[in-house]
């Protein structure tokens, strides 16, 4: 826990800082091991008891809560060790504390004056890793849940047999691996993980998808590469090289397929509607189904930047740029029933953000605010029952990815 | 102004879409990188360690392009897997094994073994030669080697082989992302995909990278969209930023220092660091990028250099200049191929002046302390990497730090305050790296440190 958050209202001005009666720290505290250590280094200096005046200053992004608390409890500890505080010039020593921050983490020095004697002694303190991501609704059209976070790249991630197990098992496609979870304590907890050898080296910008029957078995398909779990007459897991295409949309058994380019990011602009059905486009990122009176309308996000919507023949019935490159529709029930979700513009350095859309006519008008993320959206897919997006992204400030699943929320 | 749920809806919308036209989020393959680099690299083997400072960073940089290591660092400073999937050591960290990657080519096909990369890191410990064992390498020193990591992830320990043509003939042969398609040393340098790279194949079909390019001329073939990636000097860097192009500064990354071992009197050594006004050498000749030195290394880097003064003192300059009594006339050596050492050193010698001391700049080649003539010397010092006990391991081979010096803060503090006070060492400016970015880069996510990650970047579309 941070201190912030333990000092409401805590004022910024060290004057107040010091006349405010602060709870002392506990063992809870993430800076009670360094002020005990700075402490320790400052009384094998001065000596005690003995009396110094006291100056600090946060060099450091810390918080000037968070410096606040640590002062006092700096304050509180030589006290405790015998050292009383006063002005400078009725001072056996001074001491002079410095918060700054350096590479590795924060740095605390403490430069002690003592007659013509001057020491400076530091403590080193890694950097209190930030609290996880929010996975506090949205008040917003776009609800976004954050279901779990890891080092390790995330491809796509799927919950298996939710009918019958109220989603107590996930499974998680990584480069070279799938992992299945199960649910302990509110945790997920990683339970068997399945290495996918692959006789090339994969592409750099990776992608796969997991696509899950209600029997908790699944397809997870890779570039070149398909696995696939079964469980007659034993639940296994094989992996085979494969051309196979991949599913598009929700990847119901009847879903257009199109054929991943095994060592590129991107699909071949051939889409397989149904048996002897085929439409040639342009190569694509992604593509969305949007269900209509007529017929499904297609979206499909080229690899040139153009978004193309599709009726019944390959030619785009309205084209438009400016959306990112990964698109999906979701079944909300809400508005006209259906929404595309889209990601916006930029590269892996830049938060990205979600927007919901729906296609009008030949039109797309946006009818949700734009949901942010701490970082790039890696991919987004629509889930198997097709009502949310499971969206994973990569955290900037952490380097983490992080997964969460997007839905529509009516009426909000 | 409340903007209604309509208005606000809108003008979000607005602003997500308002955005350059055929962005993407996902990685663009294909495409030409145009790059430039001030620098005349002469050789592409990363152990002939170029005479000047400017050539060694462009070095650096063409050999992450080519080459592997067999460990990385990543954006975070943090040591990753490369050439070698994973490492393990005694518990003195005298005996190291890596275990190499498999299936990794070199750029003619062949497959890397552990033989092959012996040589390459035959000076990695001086004396203790690294030997295969099955898949891995293995290196007993006897000694704690506890900057093993470090000194591999660092050039020179590049893992490279030398062409089939002879050493000094064709470029040596590599493992990563980008292989030689056409070298004129000092002039030009073709790279092209590595398909079979084992971190996947780059983004980019090719890297055209012109050498030799002066900054100004860099910043006109930018203008003109001839190039896409350009190596600023300060002065051009701020014309760009003005002209609203895509300005890119890593974190200050190499110190600009007066080096005054030489001089033997103590109290002209100060009285010259005194007179120094290093905030306007900051302000003009930089032009506001970097900041101001105090400590030998970068404030970011230690996080104690706010302990020094950096505050010129001229009437304690010229008490000192007026104890000395003899006329103070020196001559202050500076890097003949480097514009800002030169512009720092007339400056400093405008401000001796004021202090009643006489400095005369002049040119040496390579700029090399104890280059005959010369009692004072510009340096540059630069950080390659954000690793502390790396930069201080320099700093000491640099002469910058007493030799012994252990790598905590407070010890490496006490060397530092030690050449400091003494004014061997008087530190003036922590200069950044500043590079200049066409409109259609994207990814740039060159580490604040300054190394440069064009394997992962991307070329957006042409505009038909």
């Amino acid at each position: 826990m941070r201190l912030s958050r333990r000092i409401p209202g805590l004022p910024l001005a060290w004057t107040f800082v010091c006349i405010l009666a602060v709870p002392p720290l506990d063992g809870a505290d993430p800076w009670k091991e360094s002020v005990d250590e700075l402490v320790k280094a400052i009384a094998a200096q001065i000596g005690s008891p003995t009396t110094i005046a006291l100056t600090m200053r946060n060099a450091s992004t810390l918080t000037e809560s968070d410096a606040g608390a640590i002062r006092q409890a700096l304050r509180s500890q030589l006290r405790s060790q015998g050292v009383r505080f006063t002005r400078a010039d009725r001072a056996k020593a001074e001491v002079r504390l410095t918060l700054s921050e350096n590479a590795d983490g924060y740095l605390w020095i403490a430069e002690i004056r003592s007659g013509d004697s001057r020491q400076v002694r530091m403590v080193s303190i890694p950097r209190v890793p930030p609290s996880p991501a929010s996975s506090a609704p949205e008040p917003l059209s776009v609800r976004k849940a954050f279901i779990f976070e890891q080092e390790e790249p995330i491809l796509d991630f799927a919950f298996l047999g939710p009918e019958t197990t109220g989603i107590a098992r996930m499974v998680v496609l990584e480069p070279g691996r799938v992992v299945l979870f199960g649910k302990s304590g509110g945790a997920w907890v990683r339970e068997q993980a399945f290495t996918v050898s692959h006789p090339r080296p994969w592409p750099r910008d990776l992608r796969g998808r997991l696509i899950v029957r209600p029997d908790q078995t699944f397809d997870a398909y890779l570039p070149g590469m398909k696995c696939t779990r079964t469980v007659q007459p034993e639940f296994r897991t094989d992996c085979r090289e494969s051309e196979d295409s991949w599913p598009m949309g929700a990847g119901s058994e009847d879903s257009p397929t199109a054929r991943f380019v095994g060592d590129r990011n991107f699909f071949e602009g051939r889409v397989a509607l149904g048996p002897d059905q085929e439409m040639l486009l342009p190569p694509f990122y992604s593509a969305a189904e949007i269900p209509g009176r007529g017929g499904p309308t297609w979206a499909f996000a080229g690899v040139d930047g153009q978004v193309r919507l599709i009726e019944k023949g390959p030619e785009p019935v309205a084209t438009w740029e400016g959306w990112g490159s990964s698109i999906v529709s979701l079944r909300s029930g809400c508005g006209k029933g259906a929404q595309l979700l889209a990601t916006k513009p930029g590269d892996a350095t830049e938060p990205d953000a979600v927007q919901a859309f729906e296609v009008s006519g030949r039109r797309v008008v946006p009818v949700s605010t734009p949901v942010e993320f701490p970082g790039p959206v890696t991919e987004m897919w629509p889930s198997s029952d097709g009502v949310a997006a499971d969206t994973i992204s990569r955290n900037l400030k952490t380097g983490r990815y992080e997964a969460f699943t997007l839905s529509i929320s009516c009426g909000q | 102004m409340r903007l209604s749920r309509f208005q606000f809806l809108a003008a979000s919308s607005a602003a997500f879409l308002a955005v350059t036209a055929q962005a993407a989020t996902r990685p663009r393959y294909g495409g030409t990188l145009r790059v430039e680099l001030q620098a005349q690299v002469s050789s592409l083997d990363p152990a002939a360690w170029p005479e000047d400072a400017a050539s060694t960073r462009a070095l650096a940089k063409l050999s992450d392009l080519v080459y592997d290591r067999l460990v990385r660092f990543d954006a975070q400073g943090k040591f990753q897997p490369a050439l070698a999937i994973r490492w393990e050591h005694d518990a003195q960290s005298a005996t190291w094994r890596f275990y190499l990657r498999p299936g990794v080519k070199w750029h003619d096909g062949s497959p890397l073994i552990a033989a092959d990369v012996l040589p390459a890191l035959e000076n990695a410990v001086p004396g203790h030669p690294f030997r295969p064992a099955g898949d891995a390498l293995e290196i007993d020193t006897g000694d704690p080697q506890l900057d093993l990591l470090l000194t591999l992830a660092t050039s020179p320990q590049a893992i490279i082989r030398h062409g089939r043509s002879g050493a000094g003939g064709g470029p040596p042969v590599g493992t990563g992302p980008f292989r030689v398609a056409d070298w004129q040393p000092g002039r030009r340098l073709v790279l092209t995909a590595n398909d079979d790279c084992w971190a996947g194949r780059p983004y980019l079909d090719a890297i055209e990278i012109s050498l030799g390019r002066a900054s100004r001329d860099q910043l006109i073939d930018l203008e003109l969209d001839k190039t896409a990636v350009v190596t600023l000097d300060p002065a051009e860097a701020r014309r760009a930023q003005q002209e609203g192009r895509r300005v890119w500064t890593s974190a200050p990354v190499e110190l600009v220092c007066l080096w005054s071992a030489e001089v033997e009197d103590p109290r002209l050594r100060e009285a010259v660091a005194r007179s120094i006004d290093r905030s306007a050498i900051q302000k003009v000749l930089v032009q506001n990028f970097g900041e101001v030195a105090a400590g030998i290394l970068p404030a970011w880097l230690s996080g104690y250099a706010l302990l020094f003064s950096t505050e010129p003192n001229l009437d304690r300059a010229r008490q000192l200049r007026a104890e000395i009594g003899l006329p103070a006339a020196l001559k202050l050596g500076y890097d003949a191929n480097d514009p800002l050492a030169r512009q720092v050193a007339d400056r400093i010698a405008v401000n001796a002046r004021d202090a009643g001391i006489t400095l005369q700049p002049i040119p040496l080649p390579g700029g090399r302390v104890g280059s005959a003539g010369a009692e004072l010397f510009i340096r540059s010092f630069r950080i390659d990497g954000p690793v502390f006990a790396a930069a201080t391991r320099e700093a000491i081979r640099r002469g910058l730090l007493r030799s012994g010096t252990r790598d905590t803060p407070e010890d490496v503090y006490a060397a530092e305050r030690e050449s400091i006070d003494n004014f061997t060492v008087v530190p003036l400016v922590d200069v950044p790296e500043i590079v200049g970015l066409g409109a259609r880069v994207e990814n740039w996510i060159a580490p604040p440190w300054g190394a440069w990650r064009l394997d992962e970047i991307w070329l957006e579309a042409a505009k038909p």
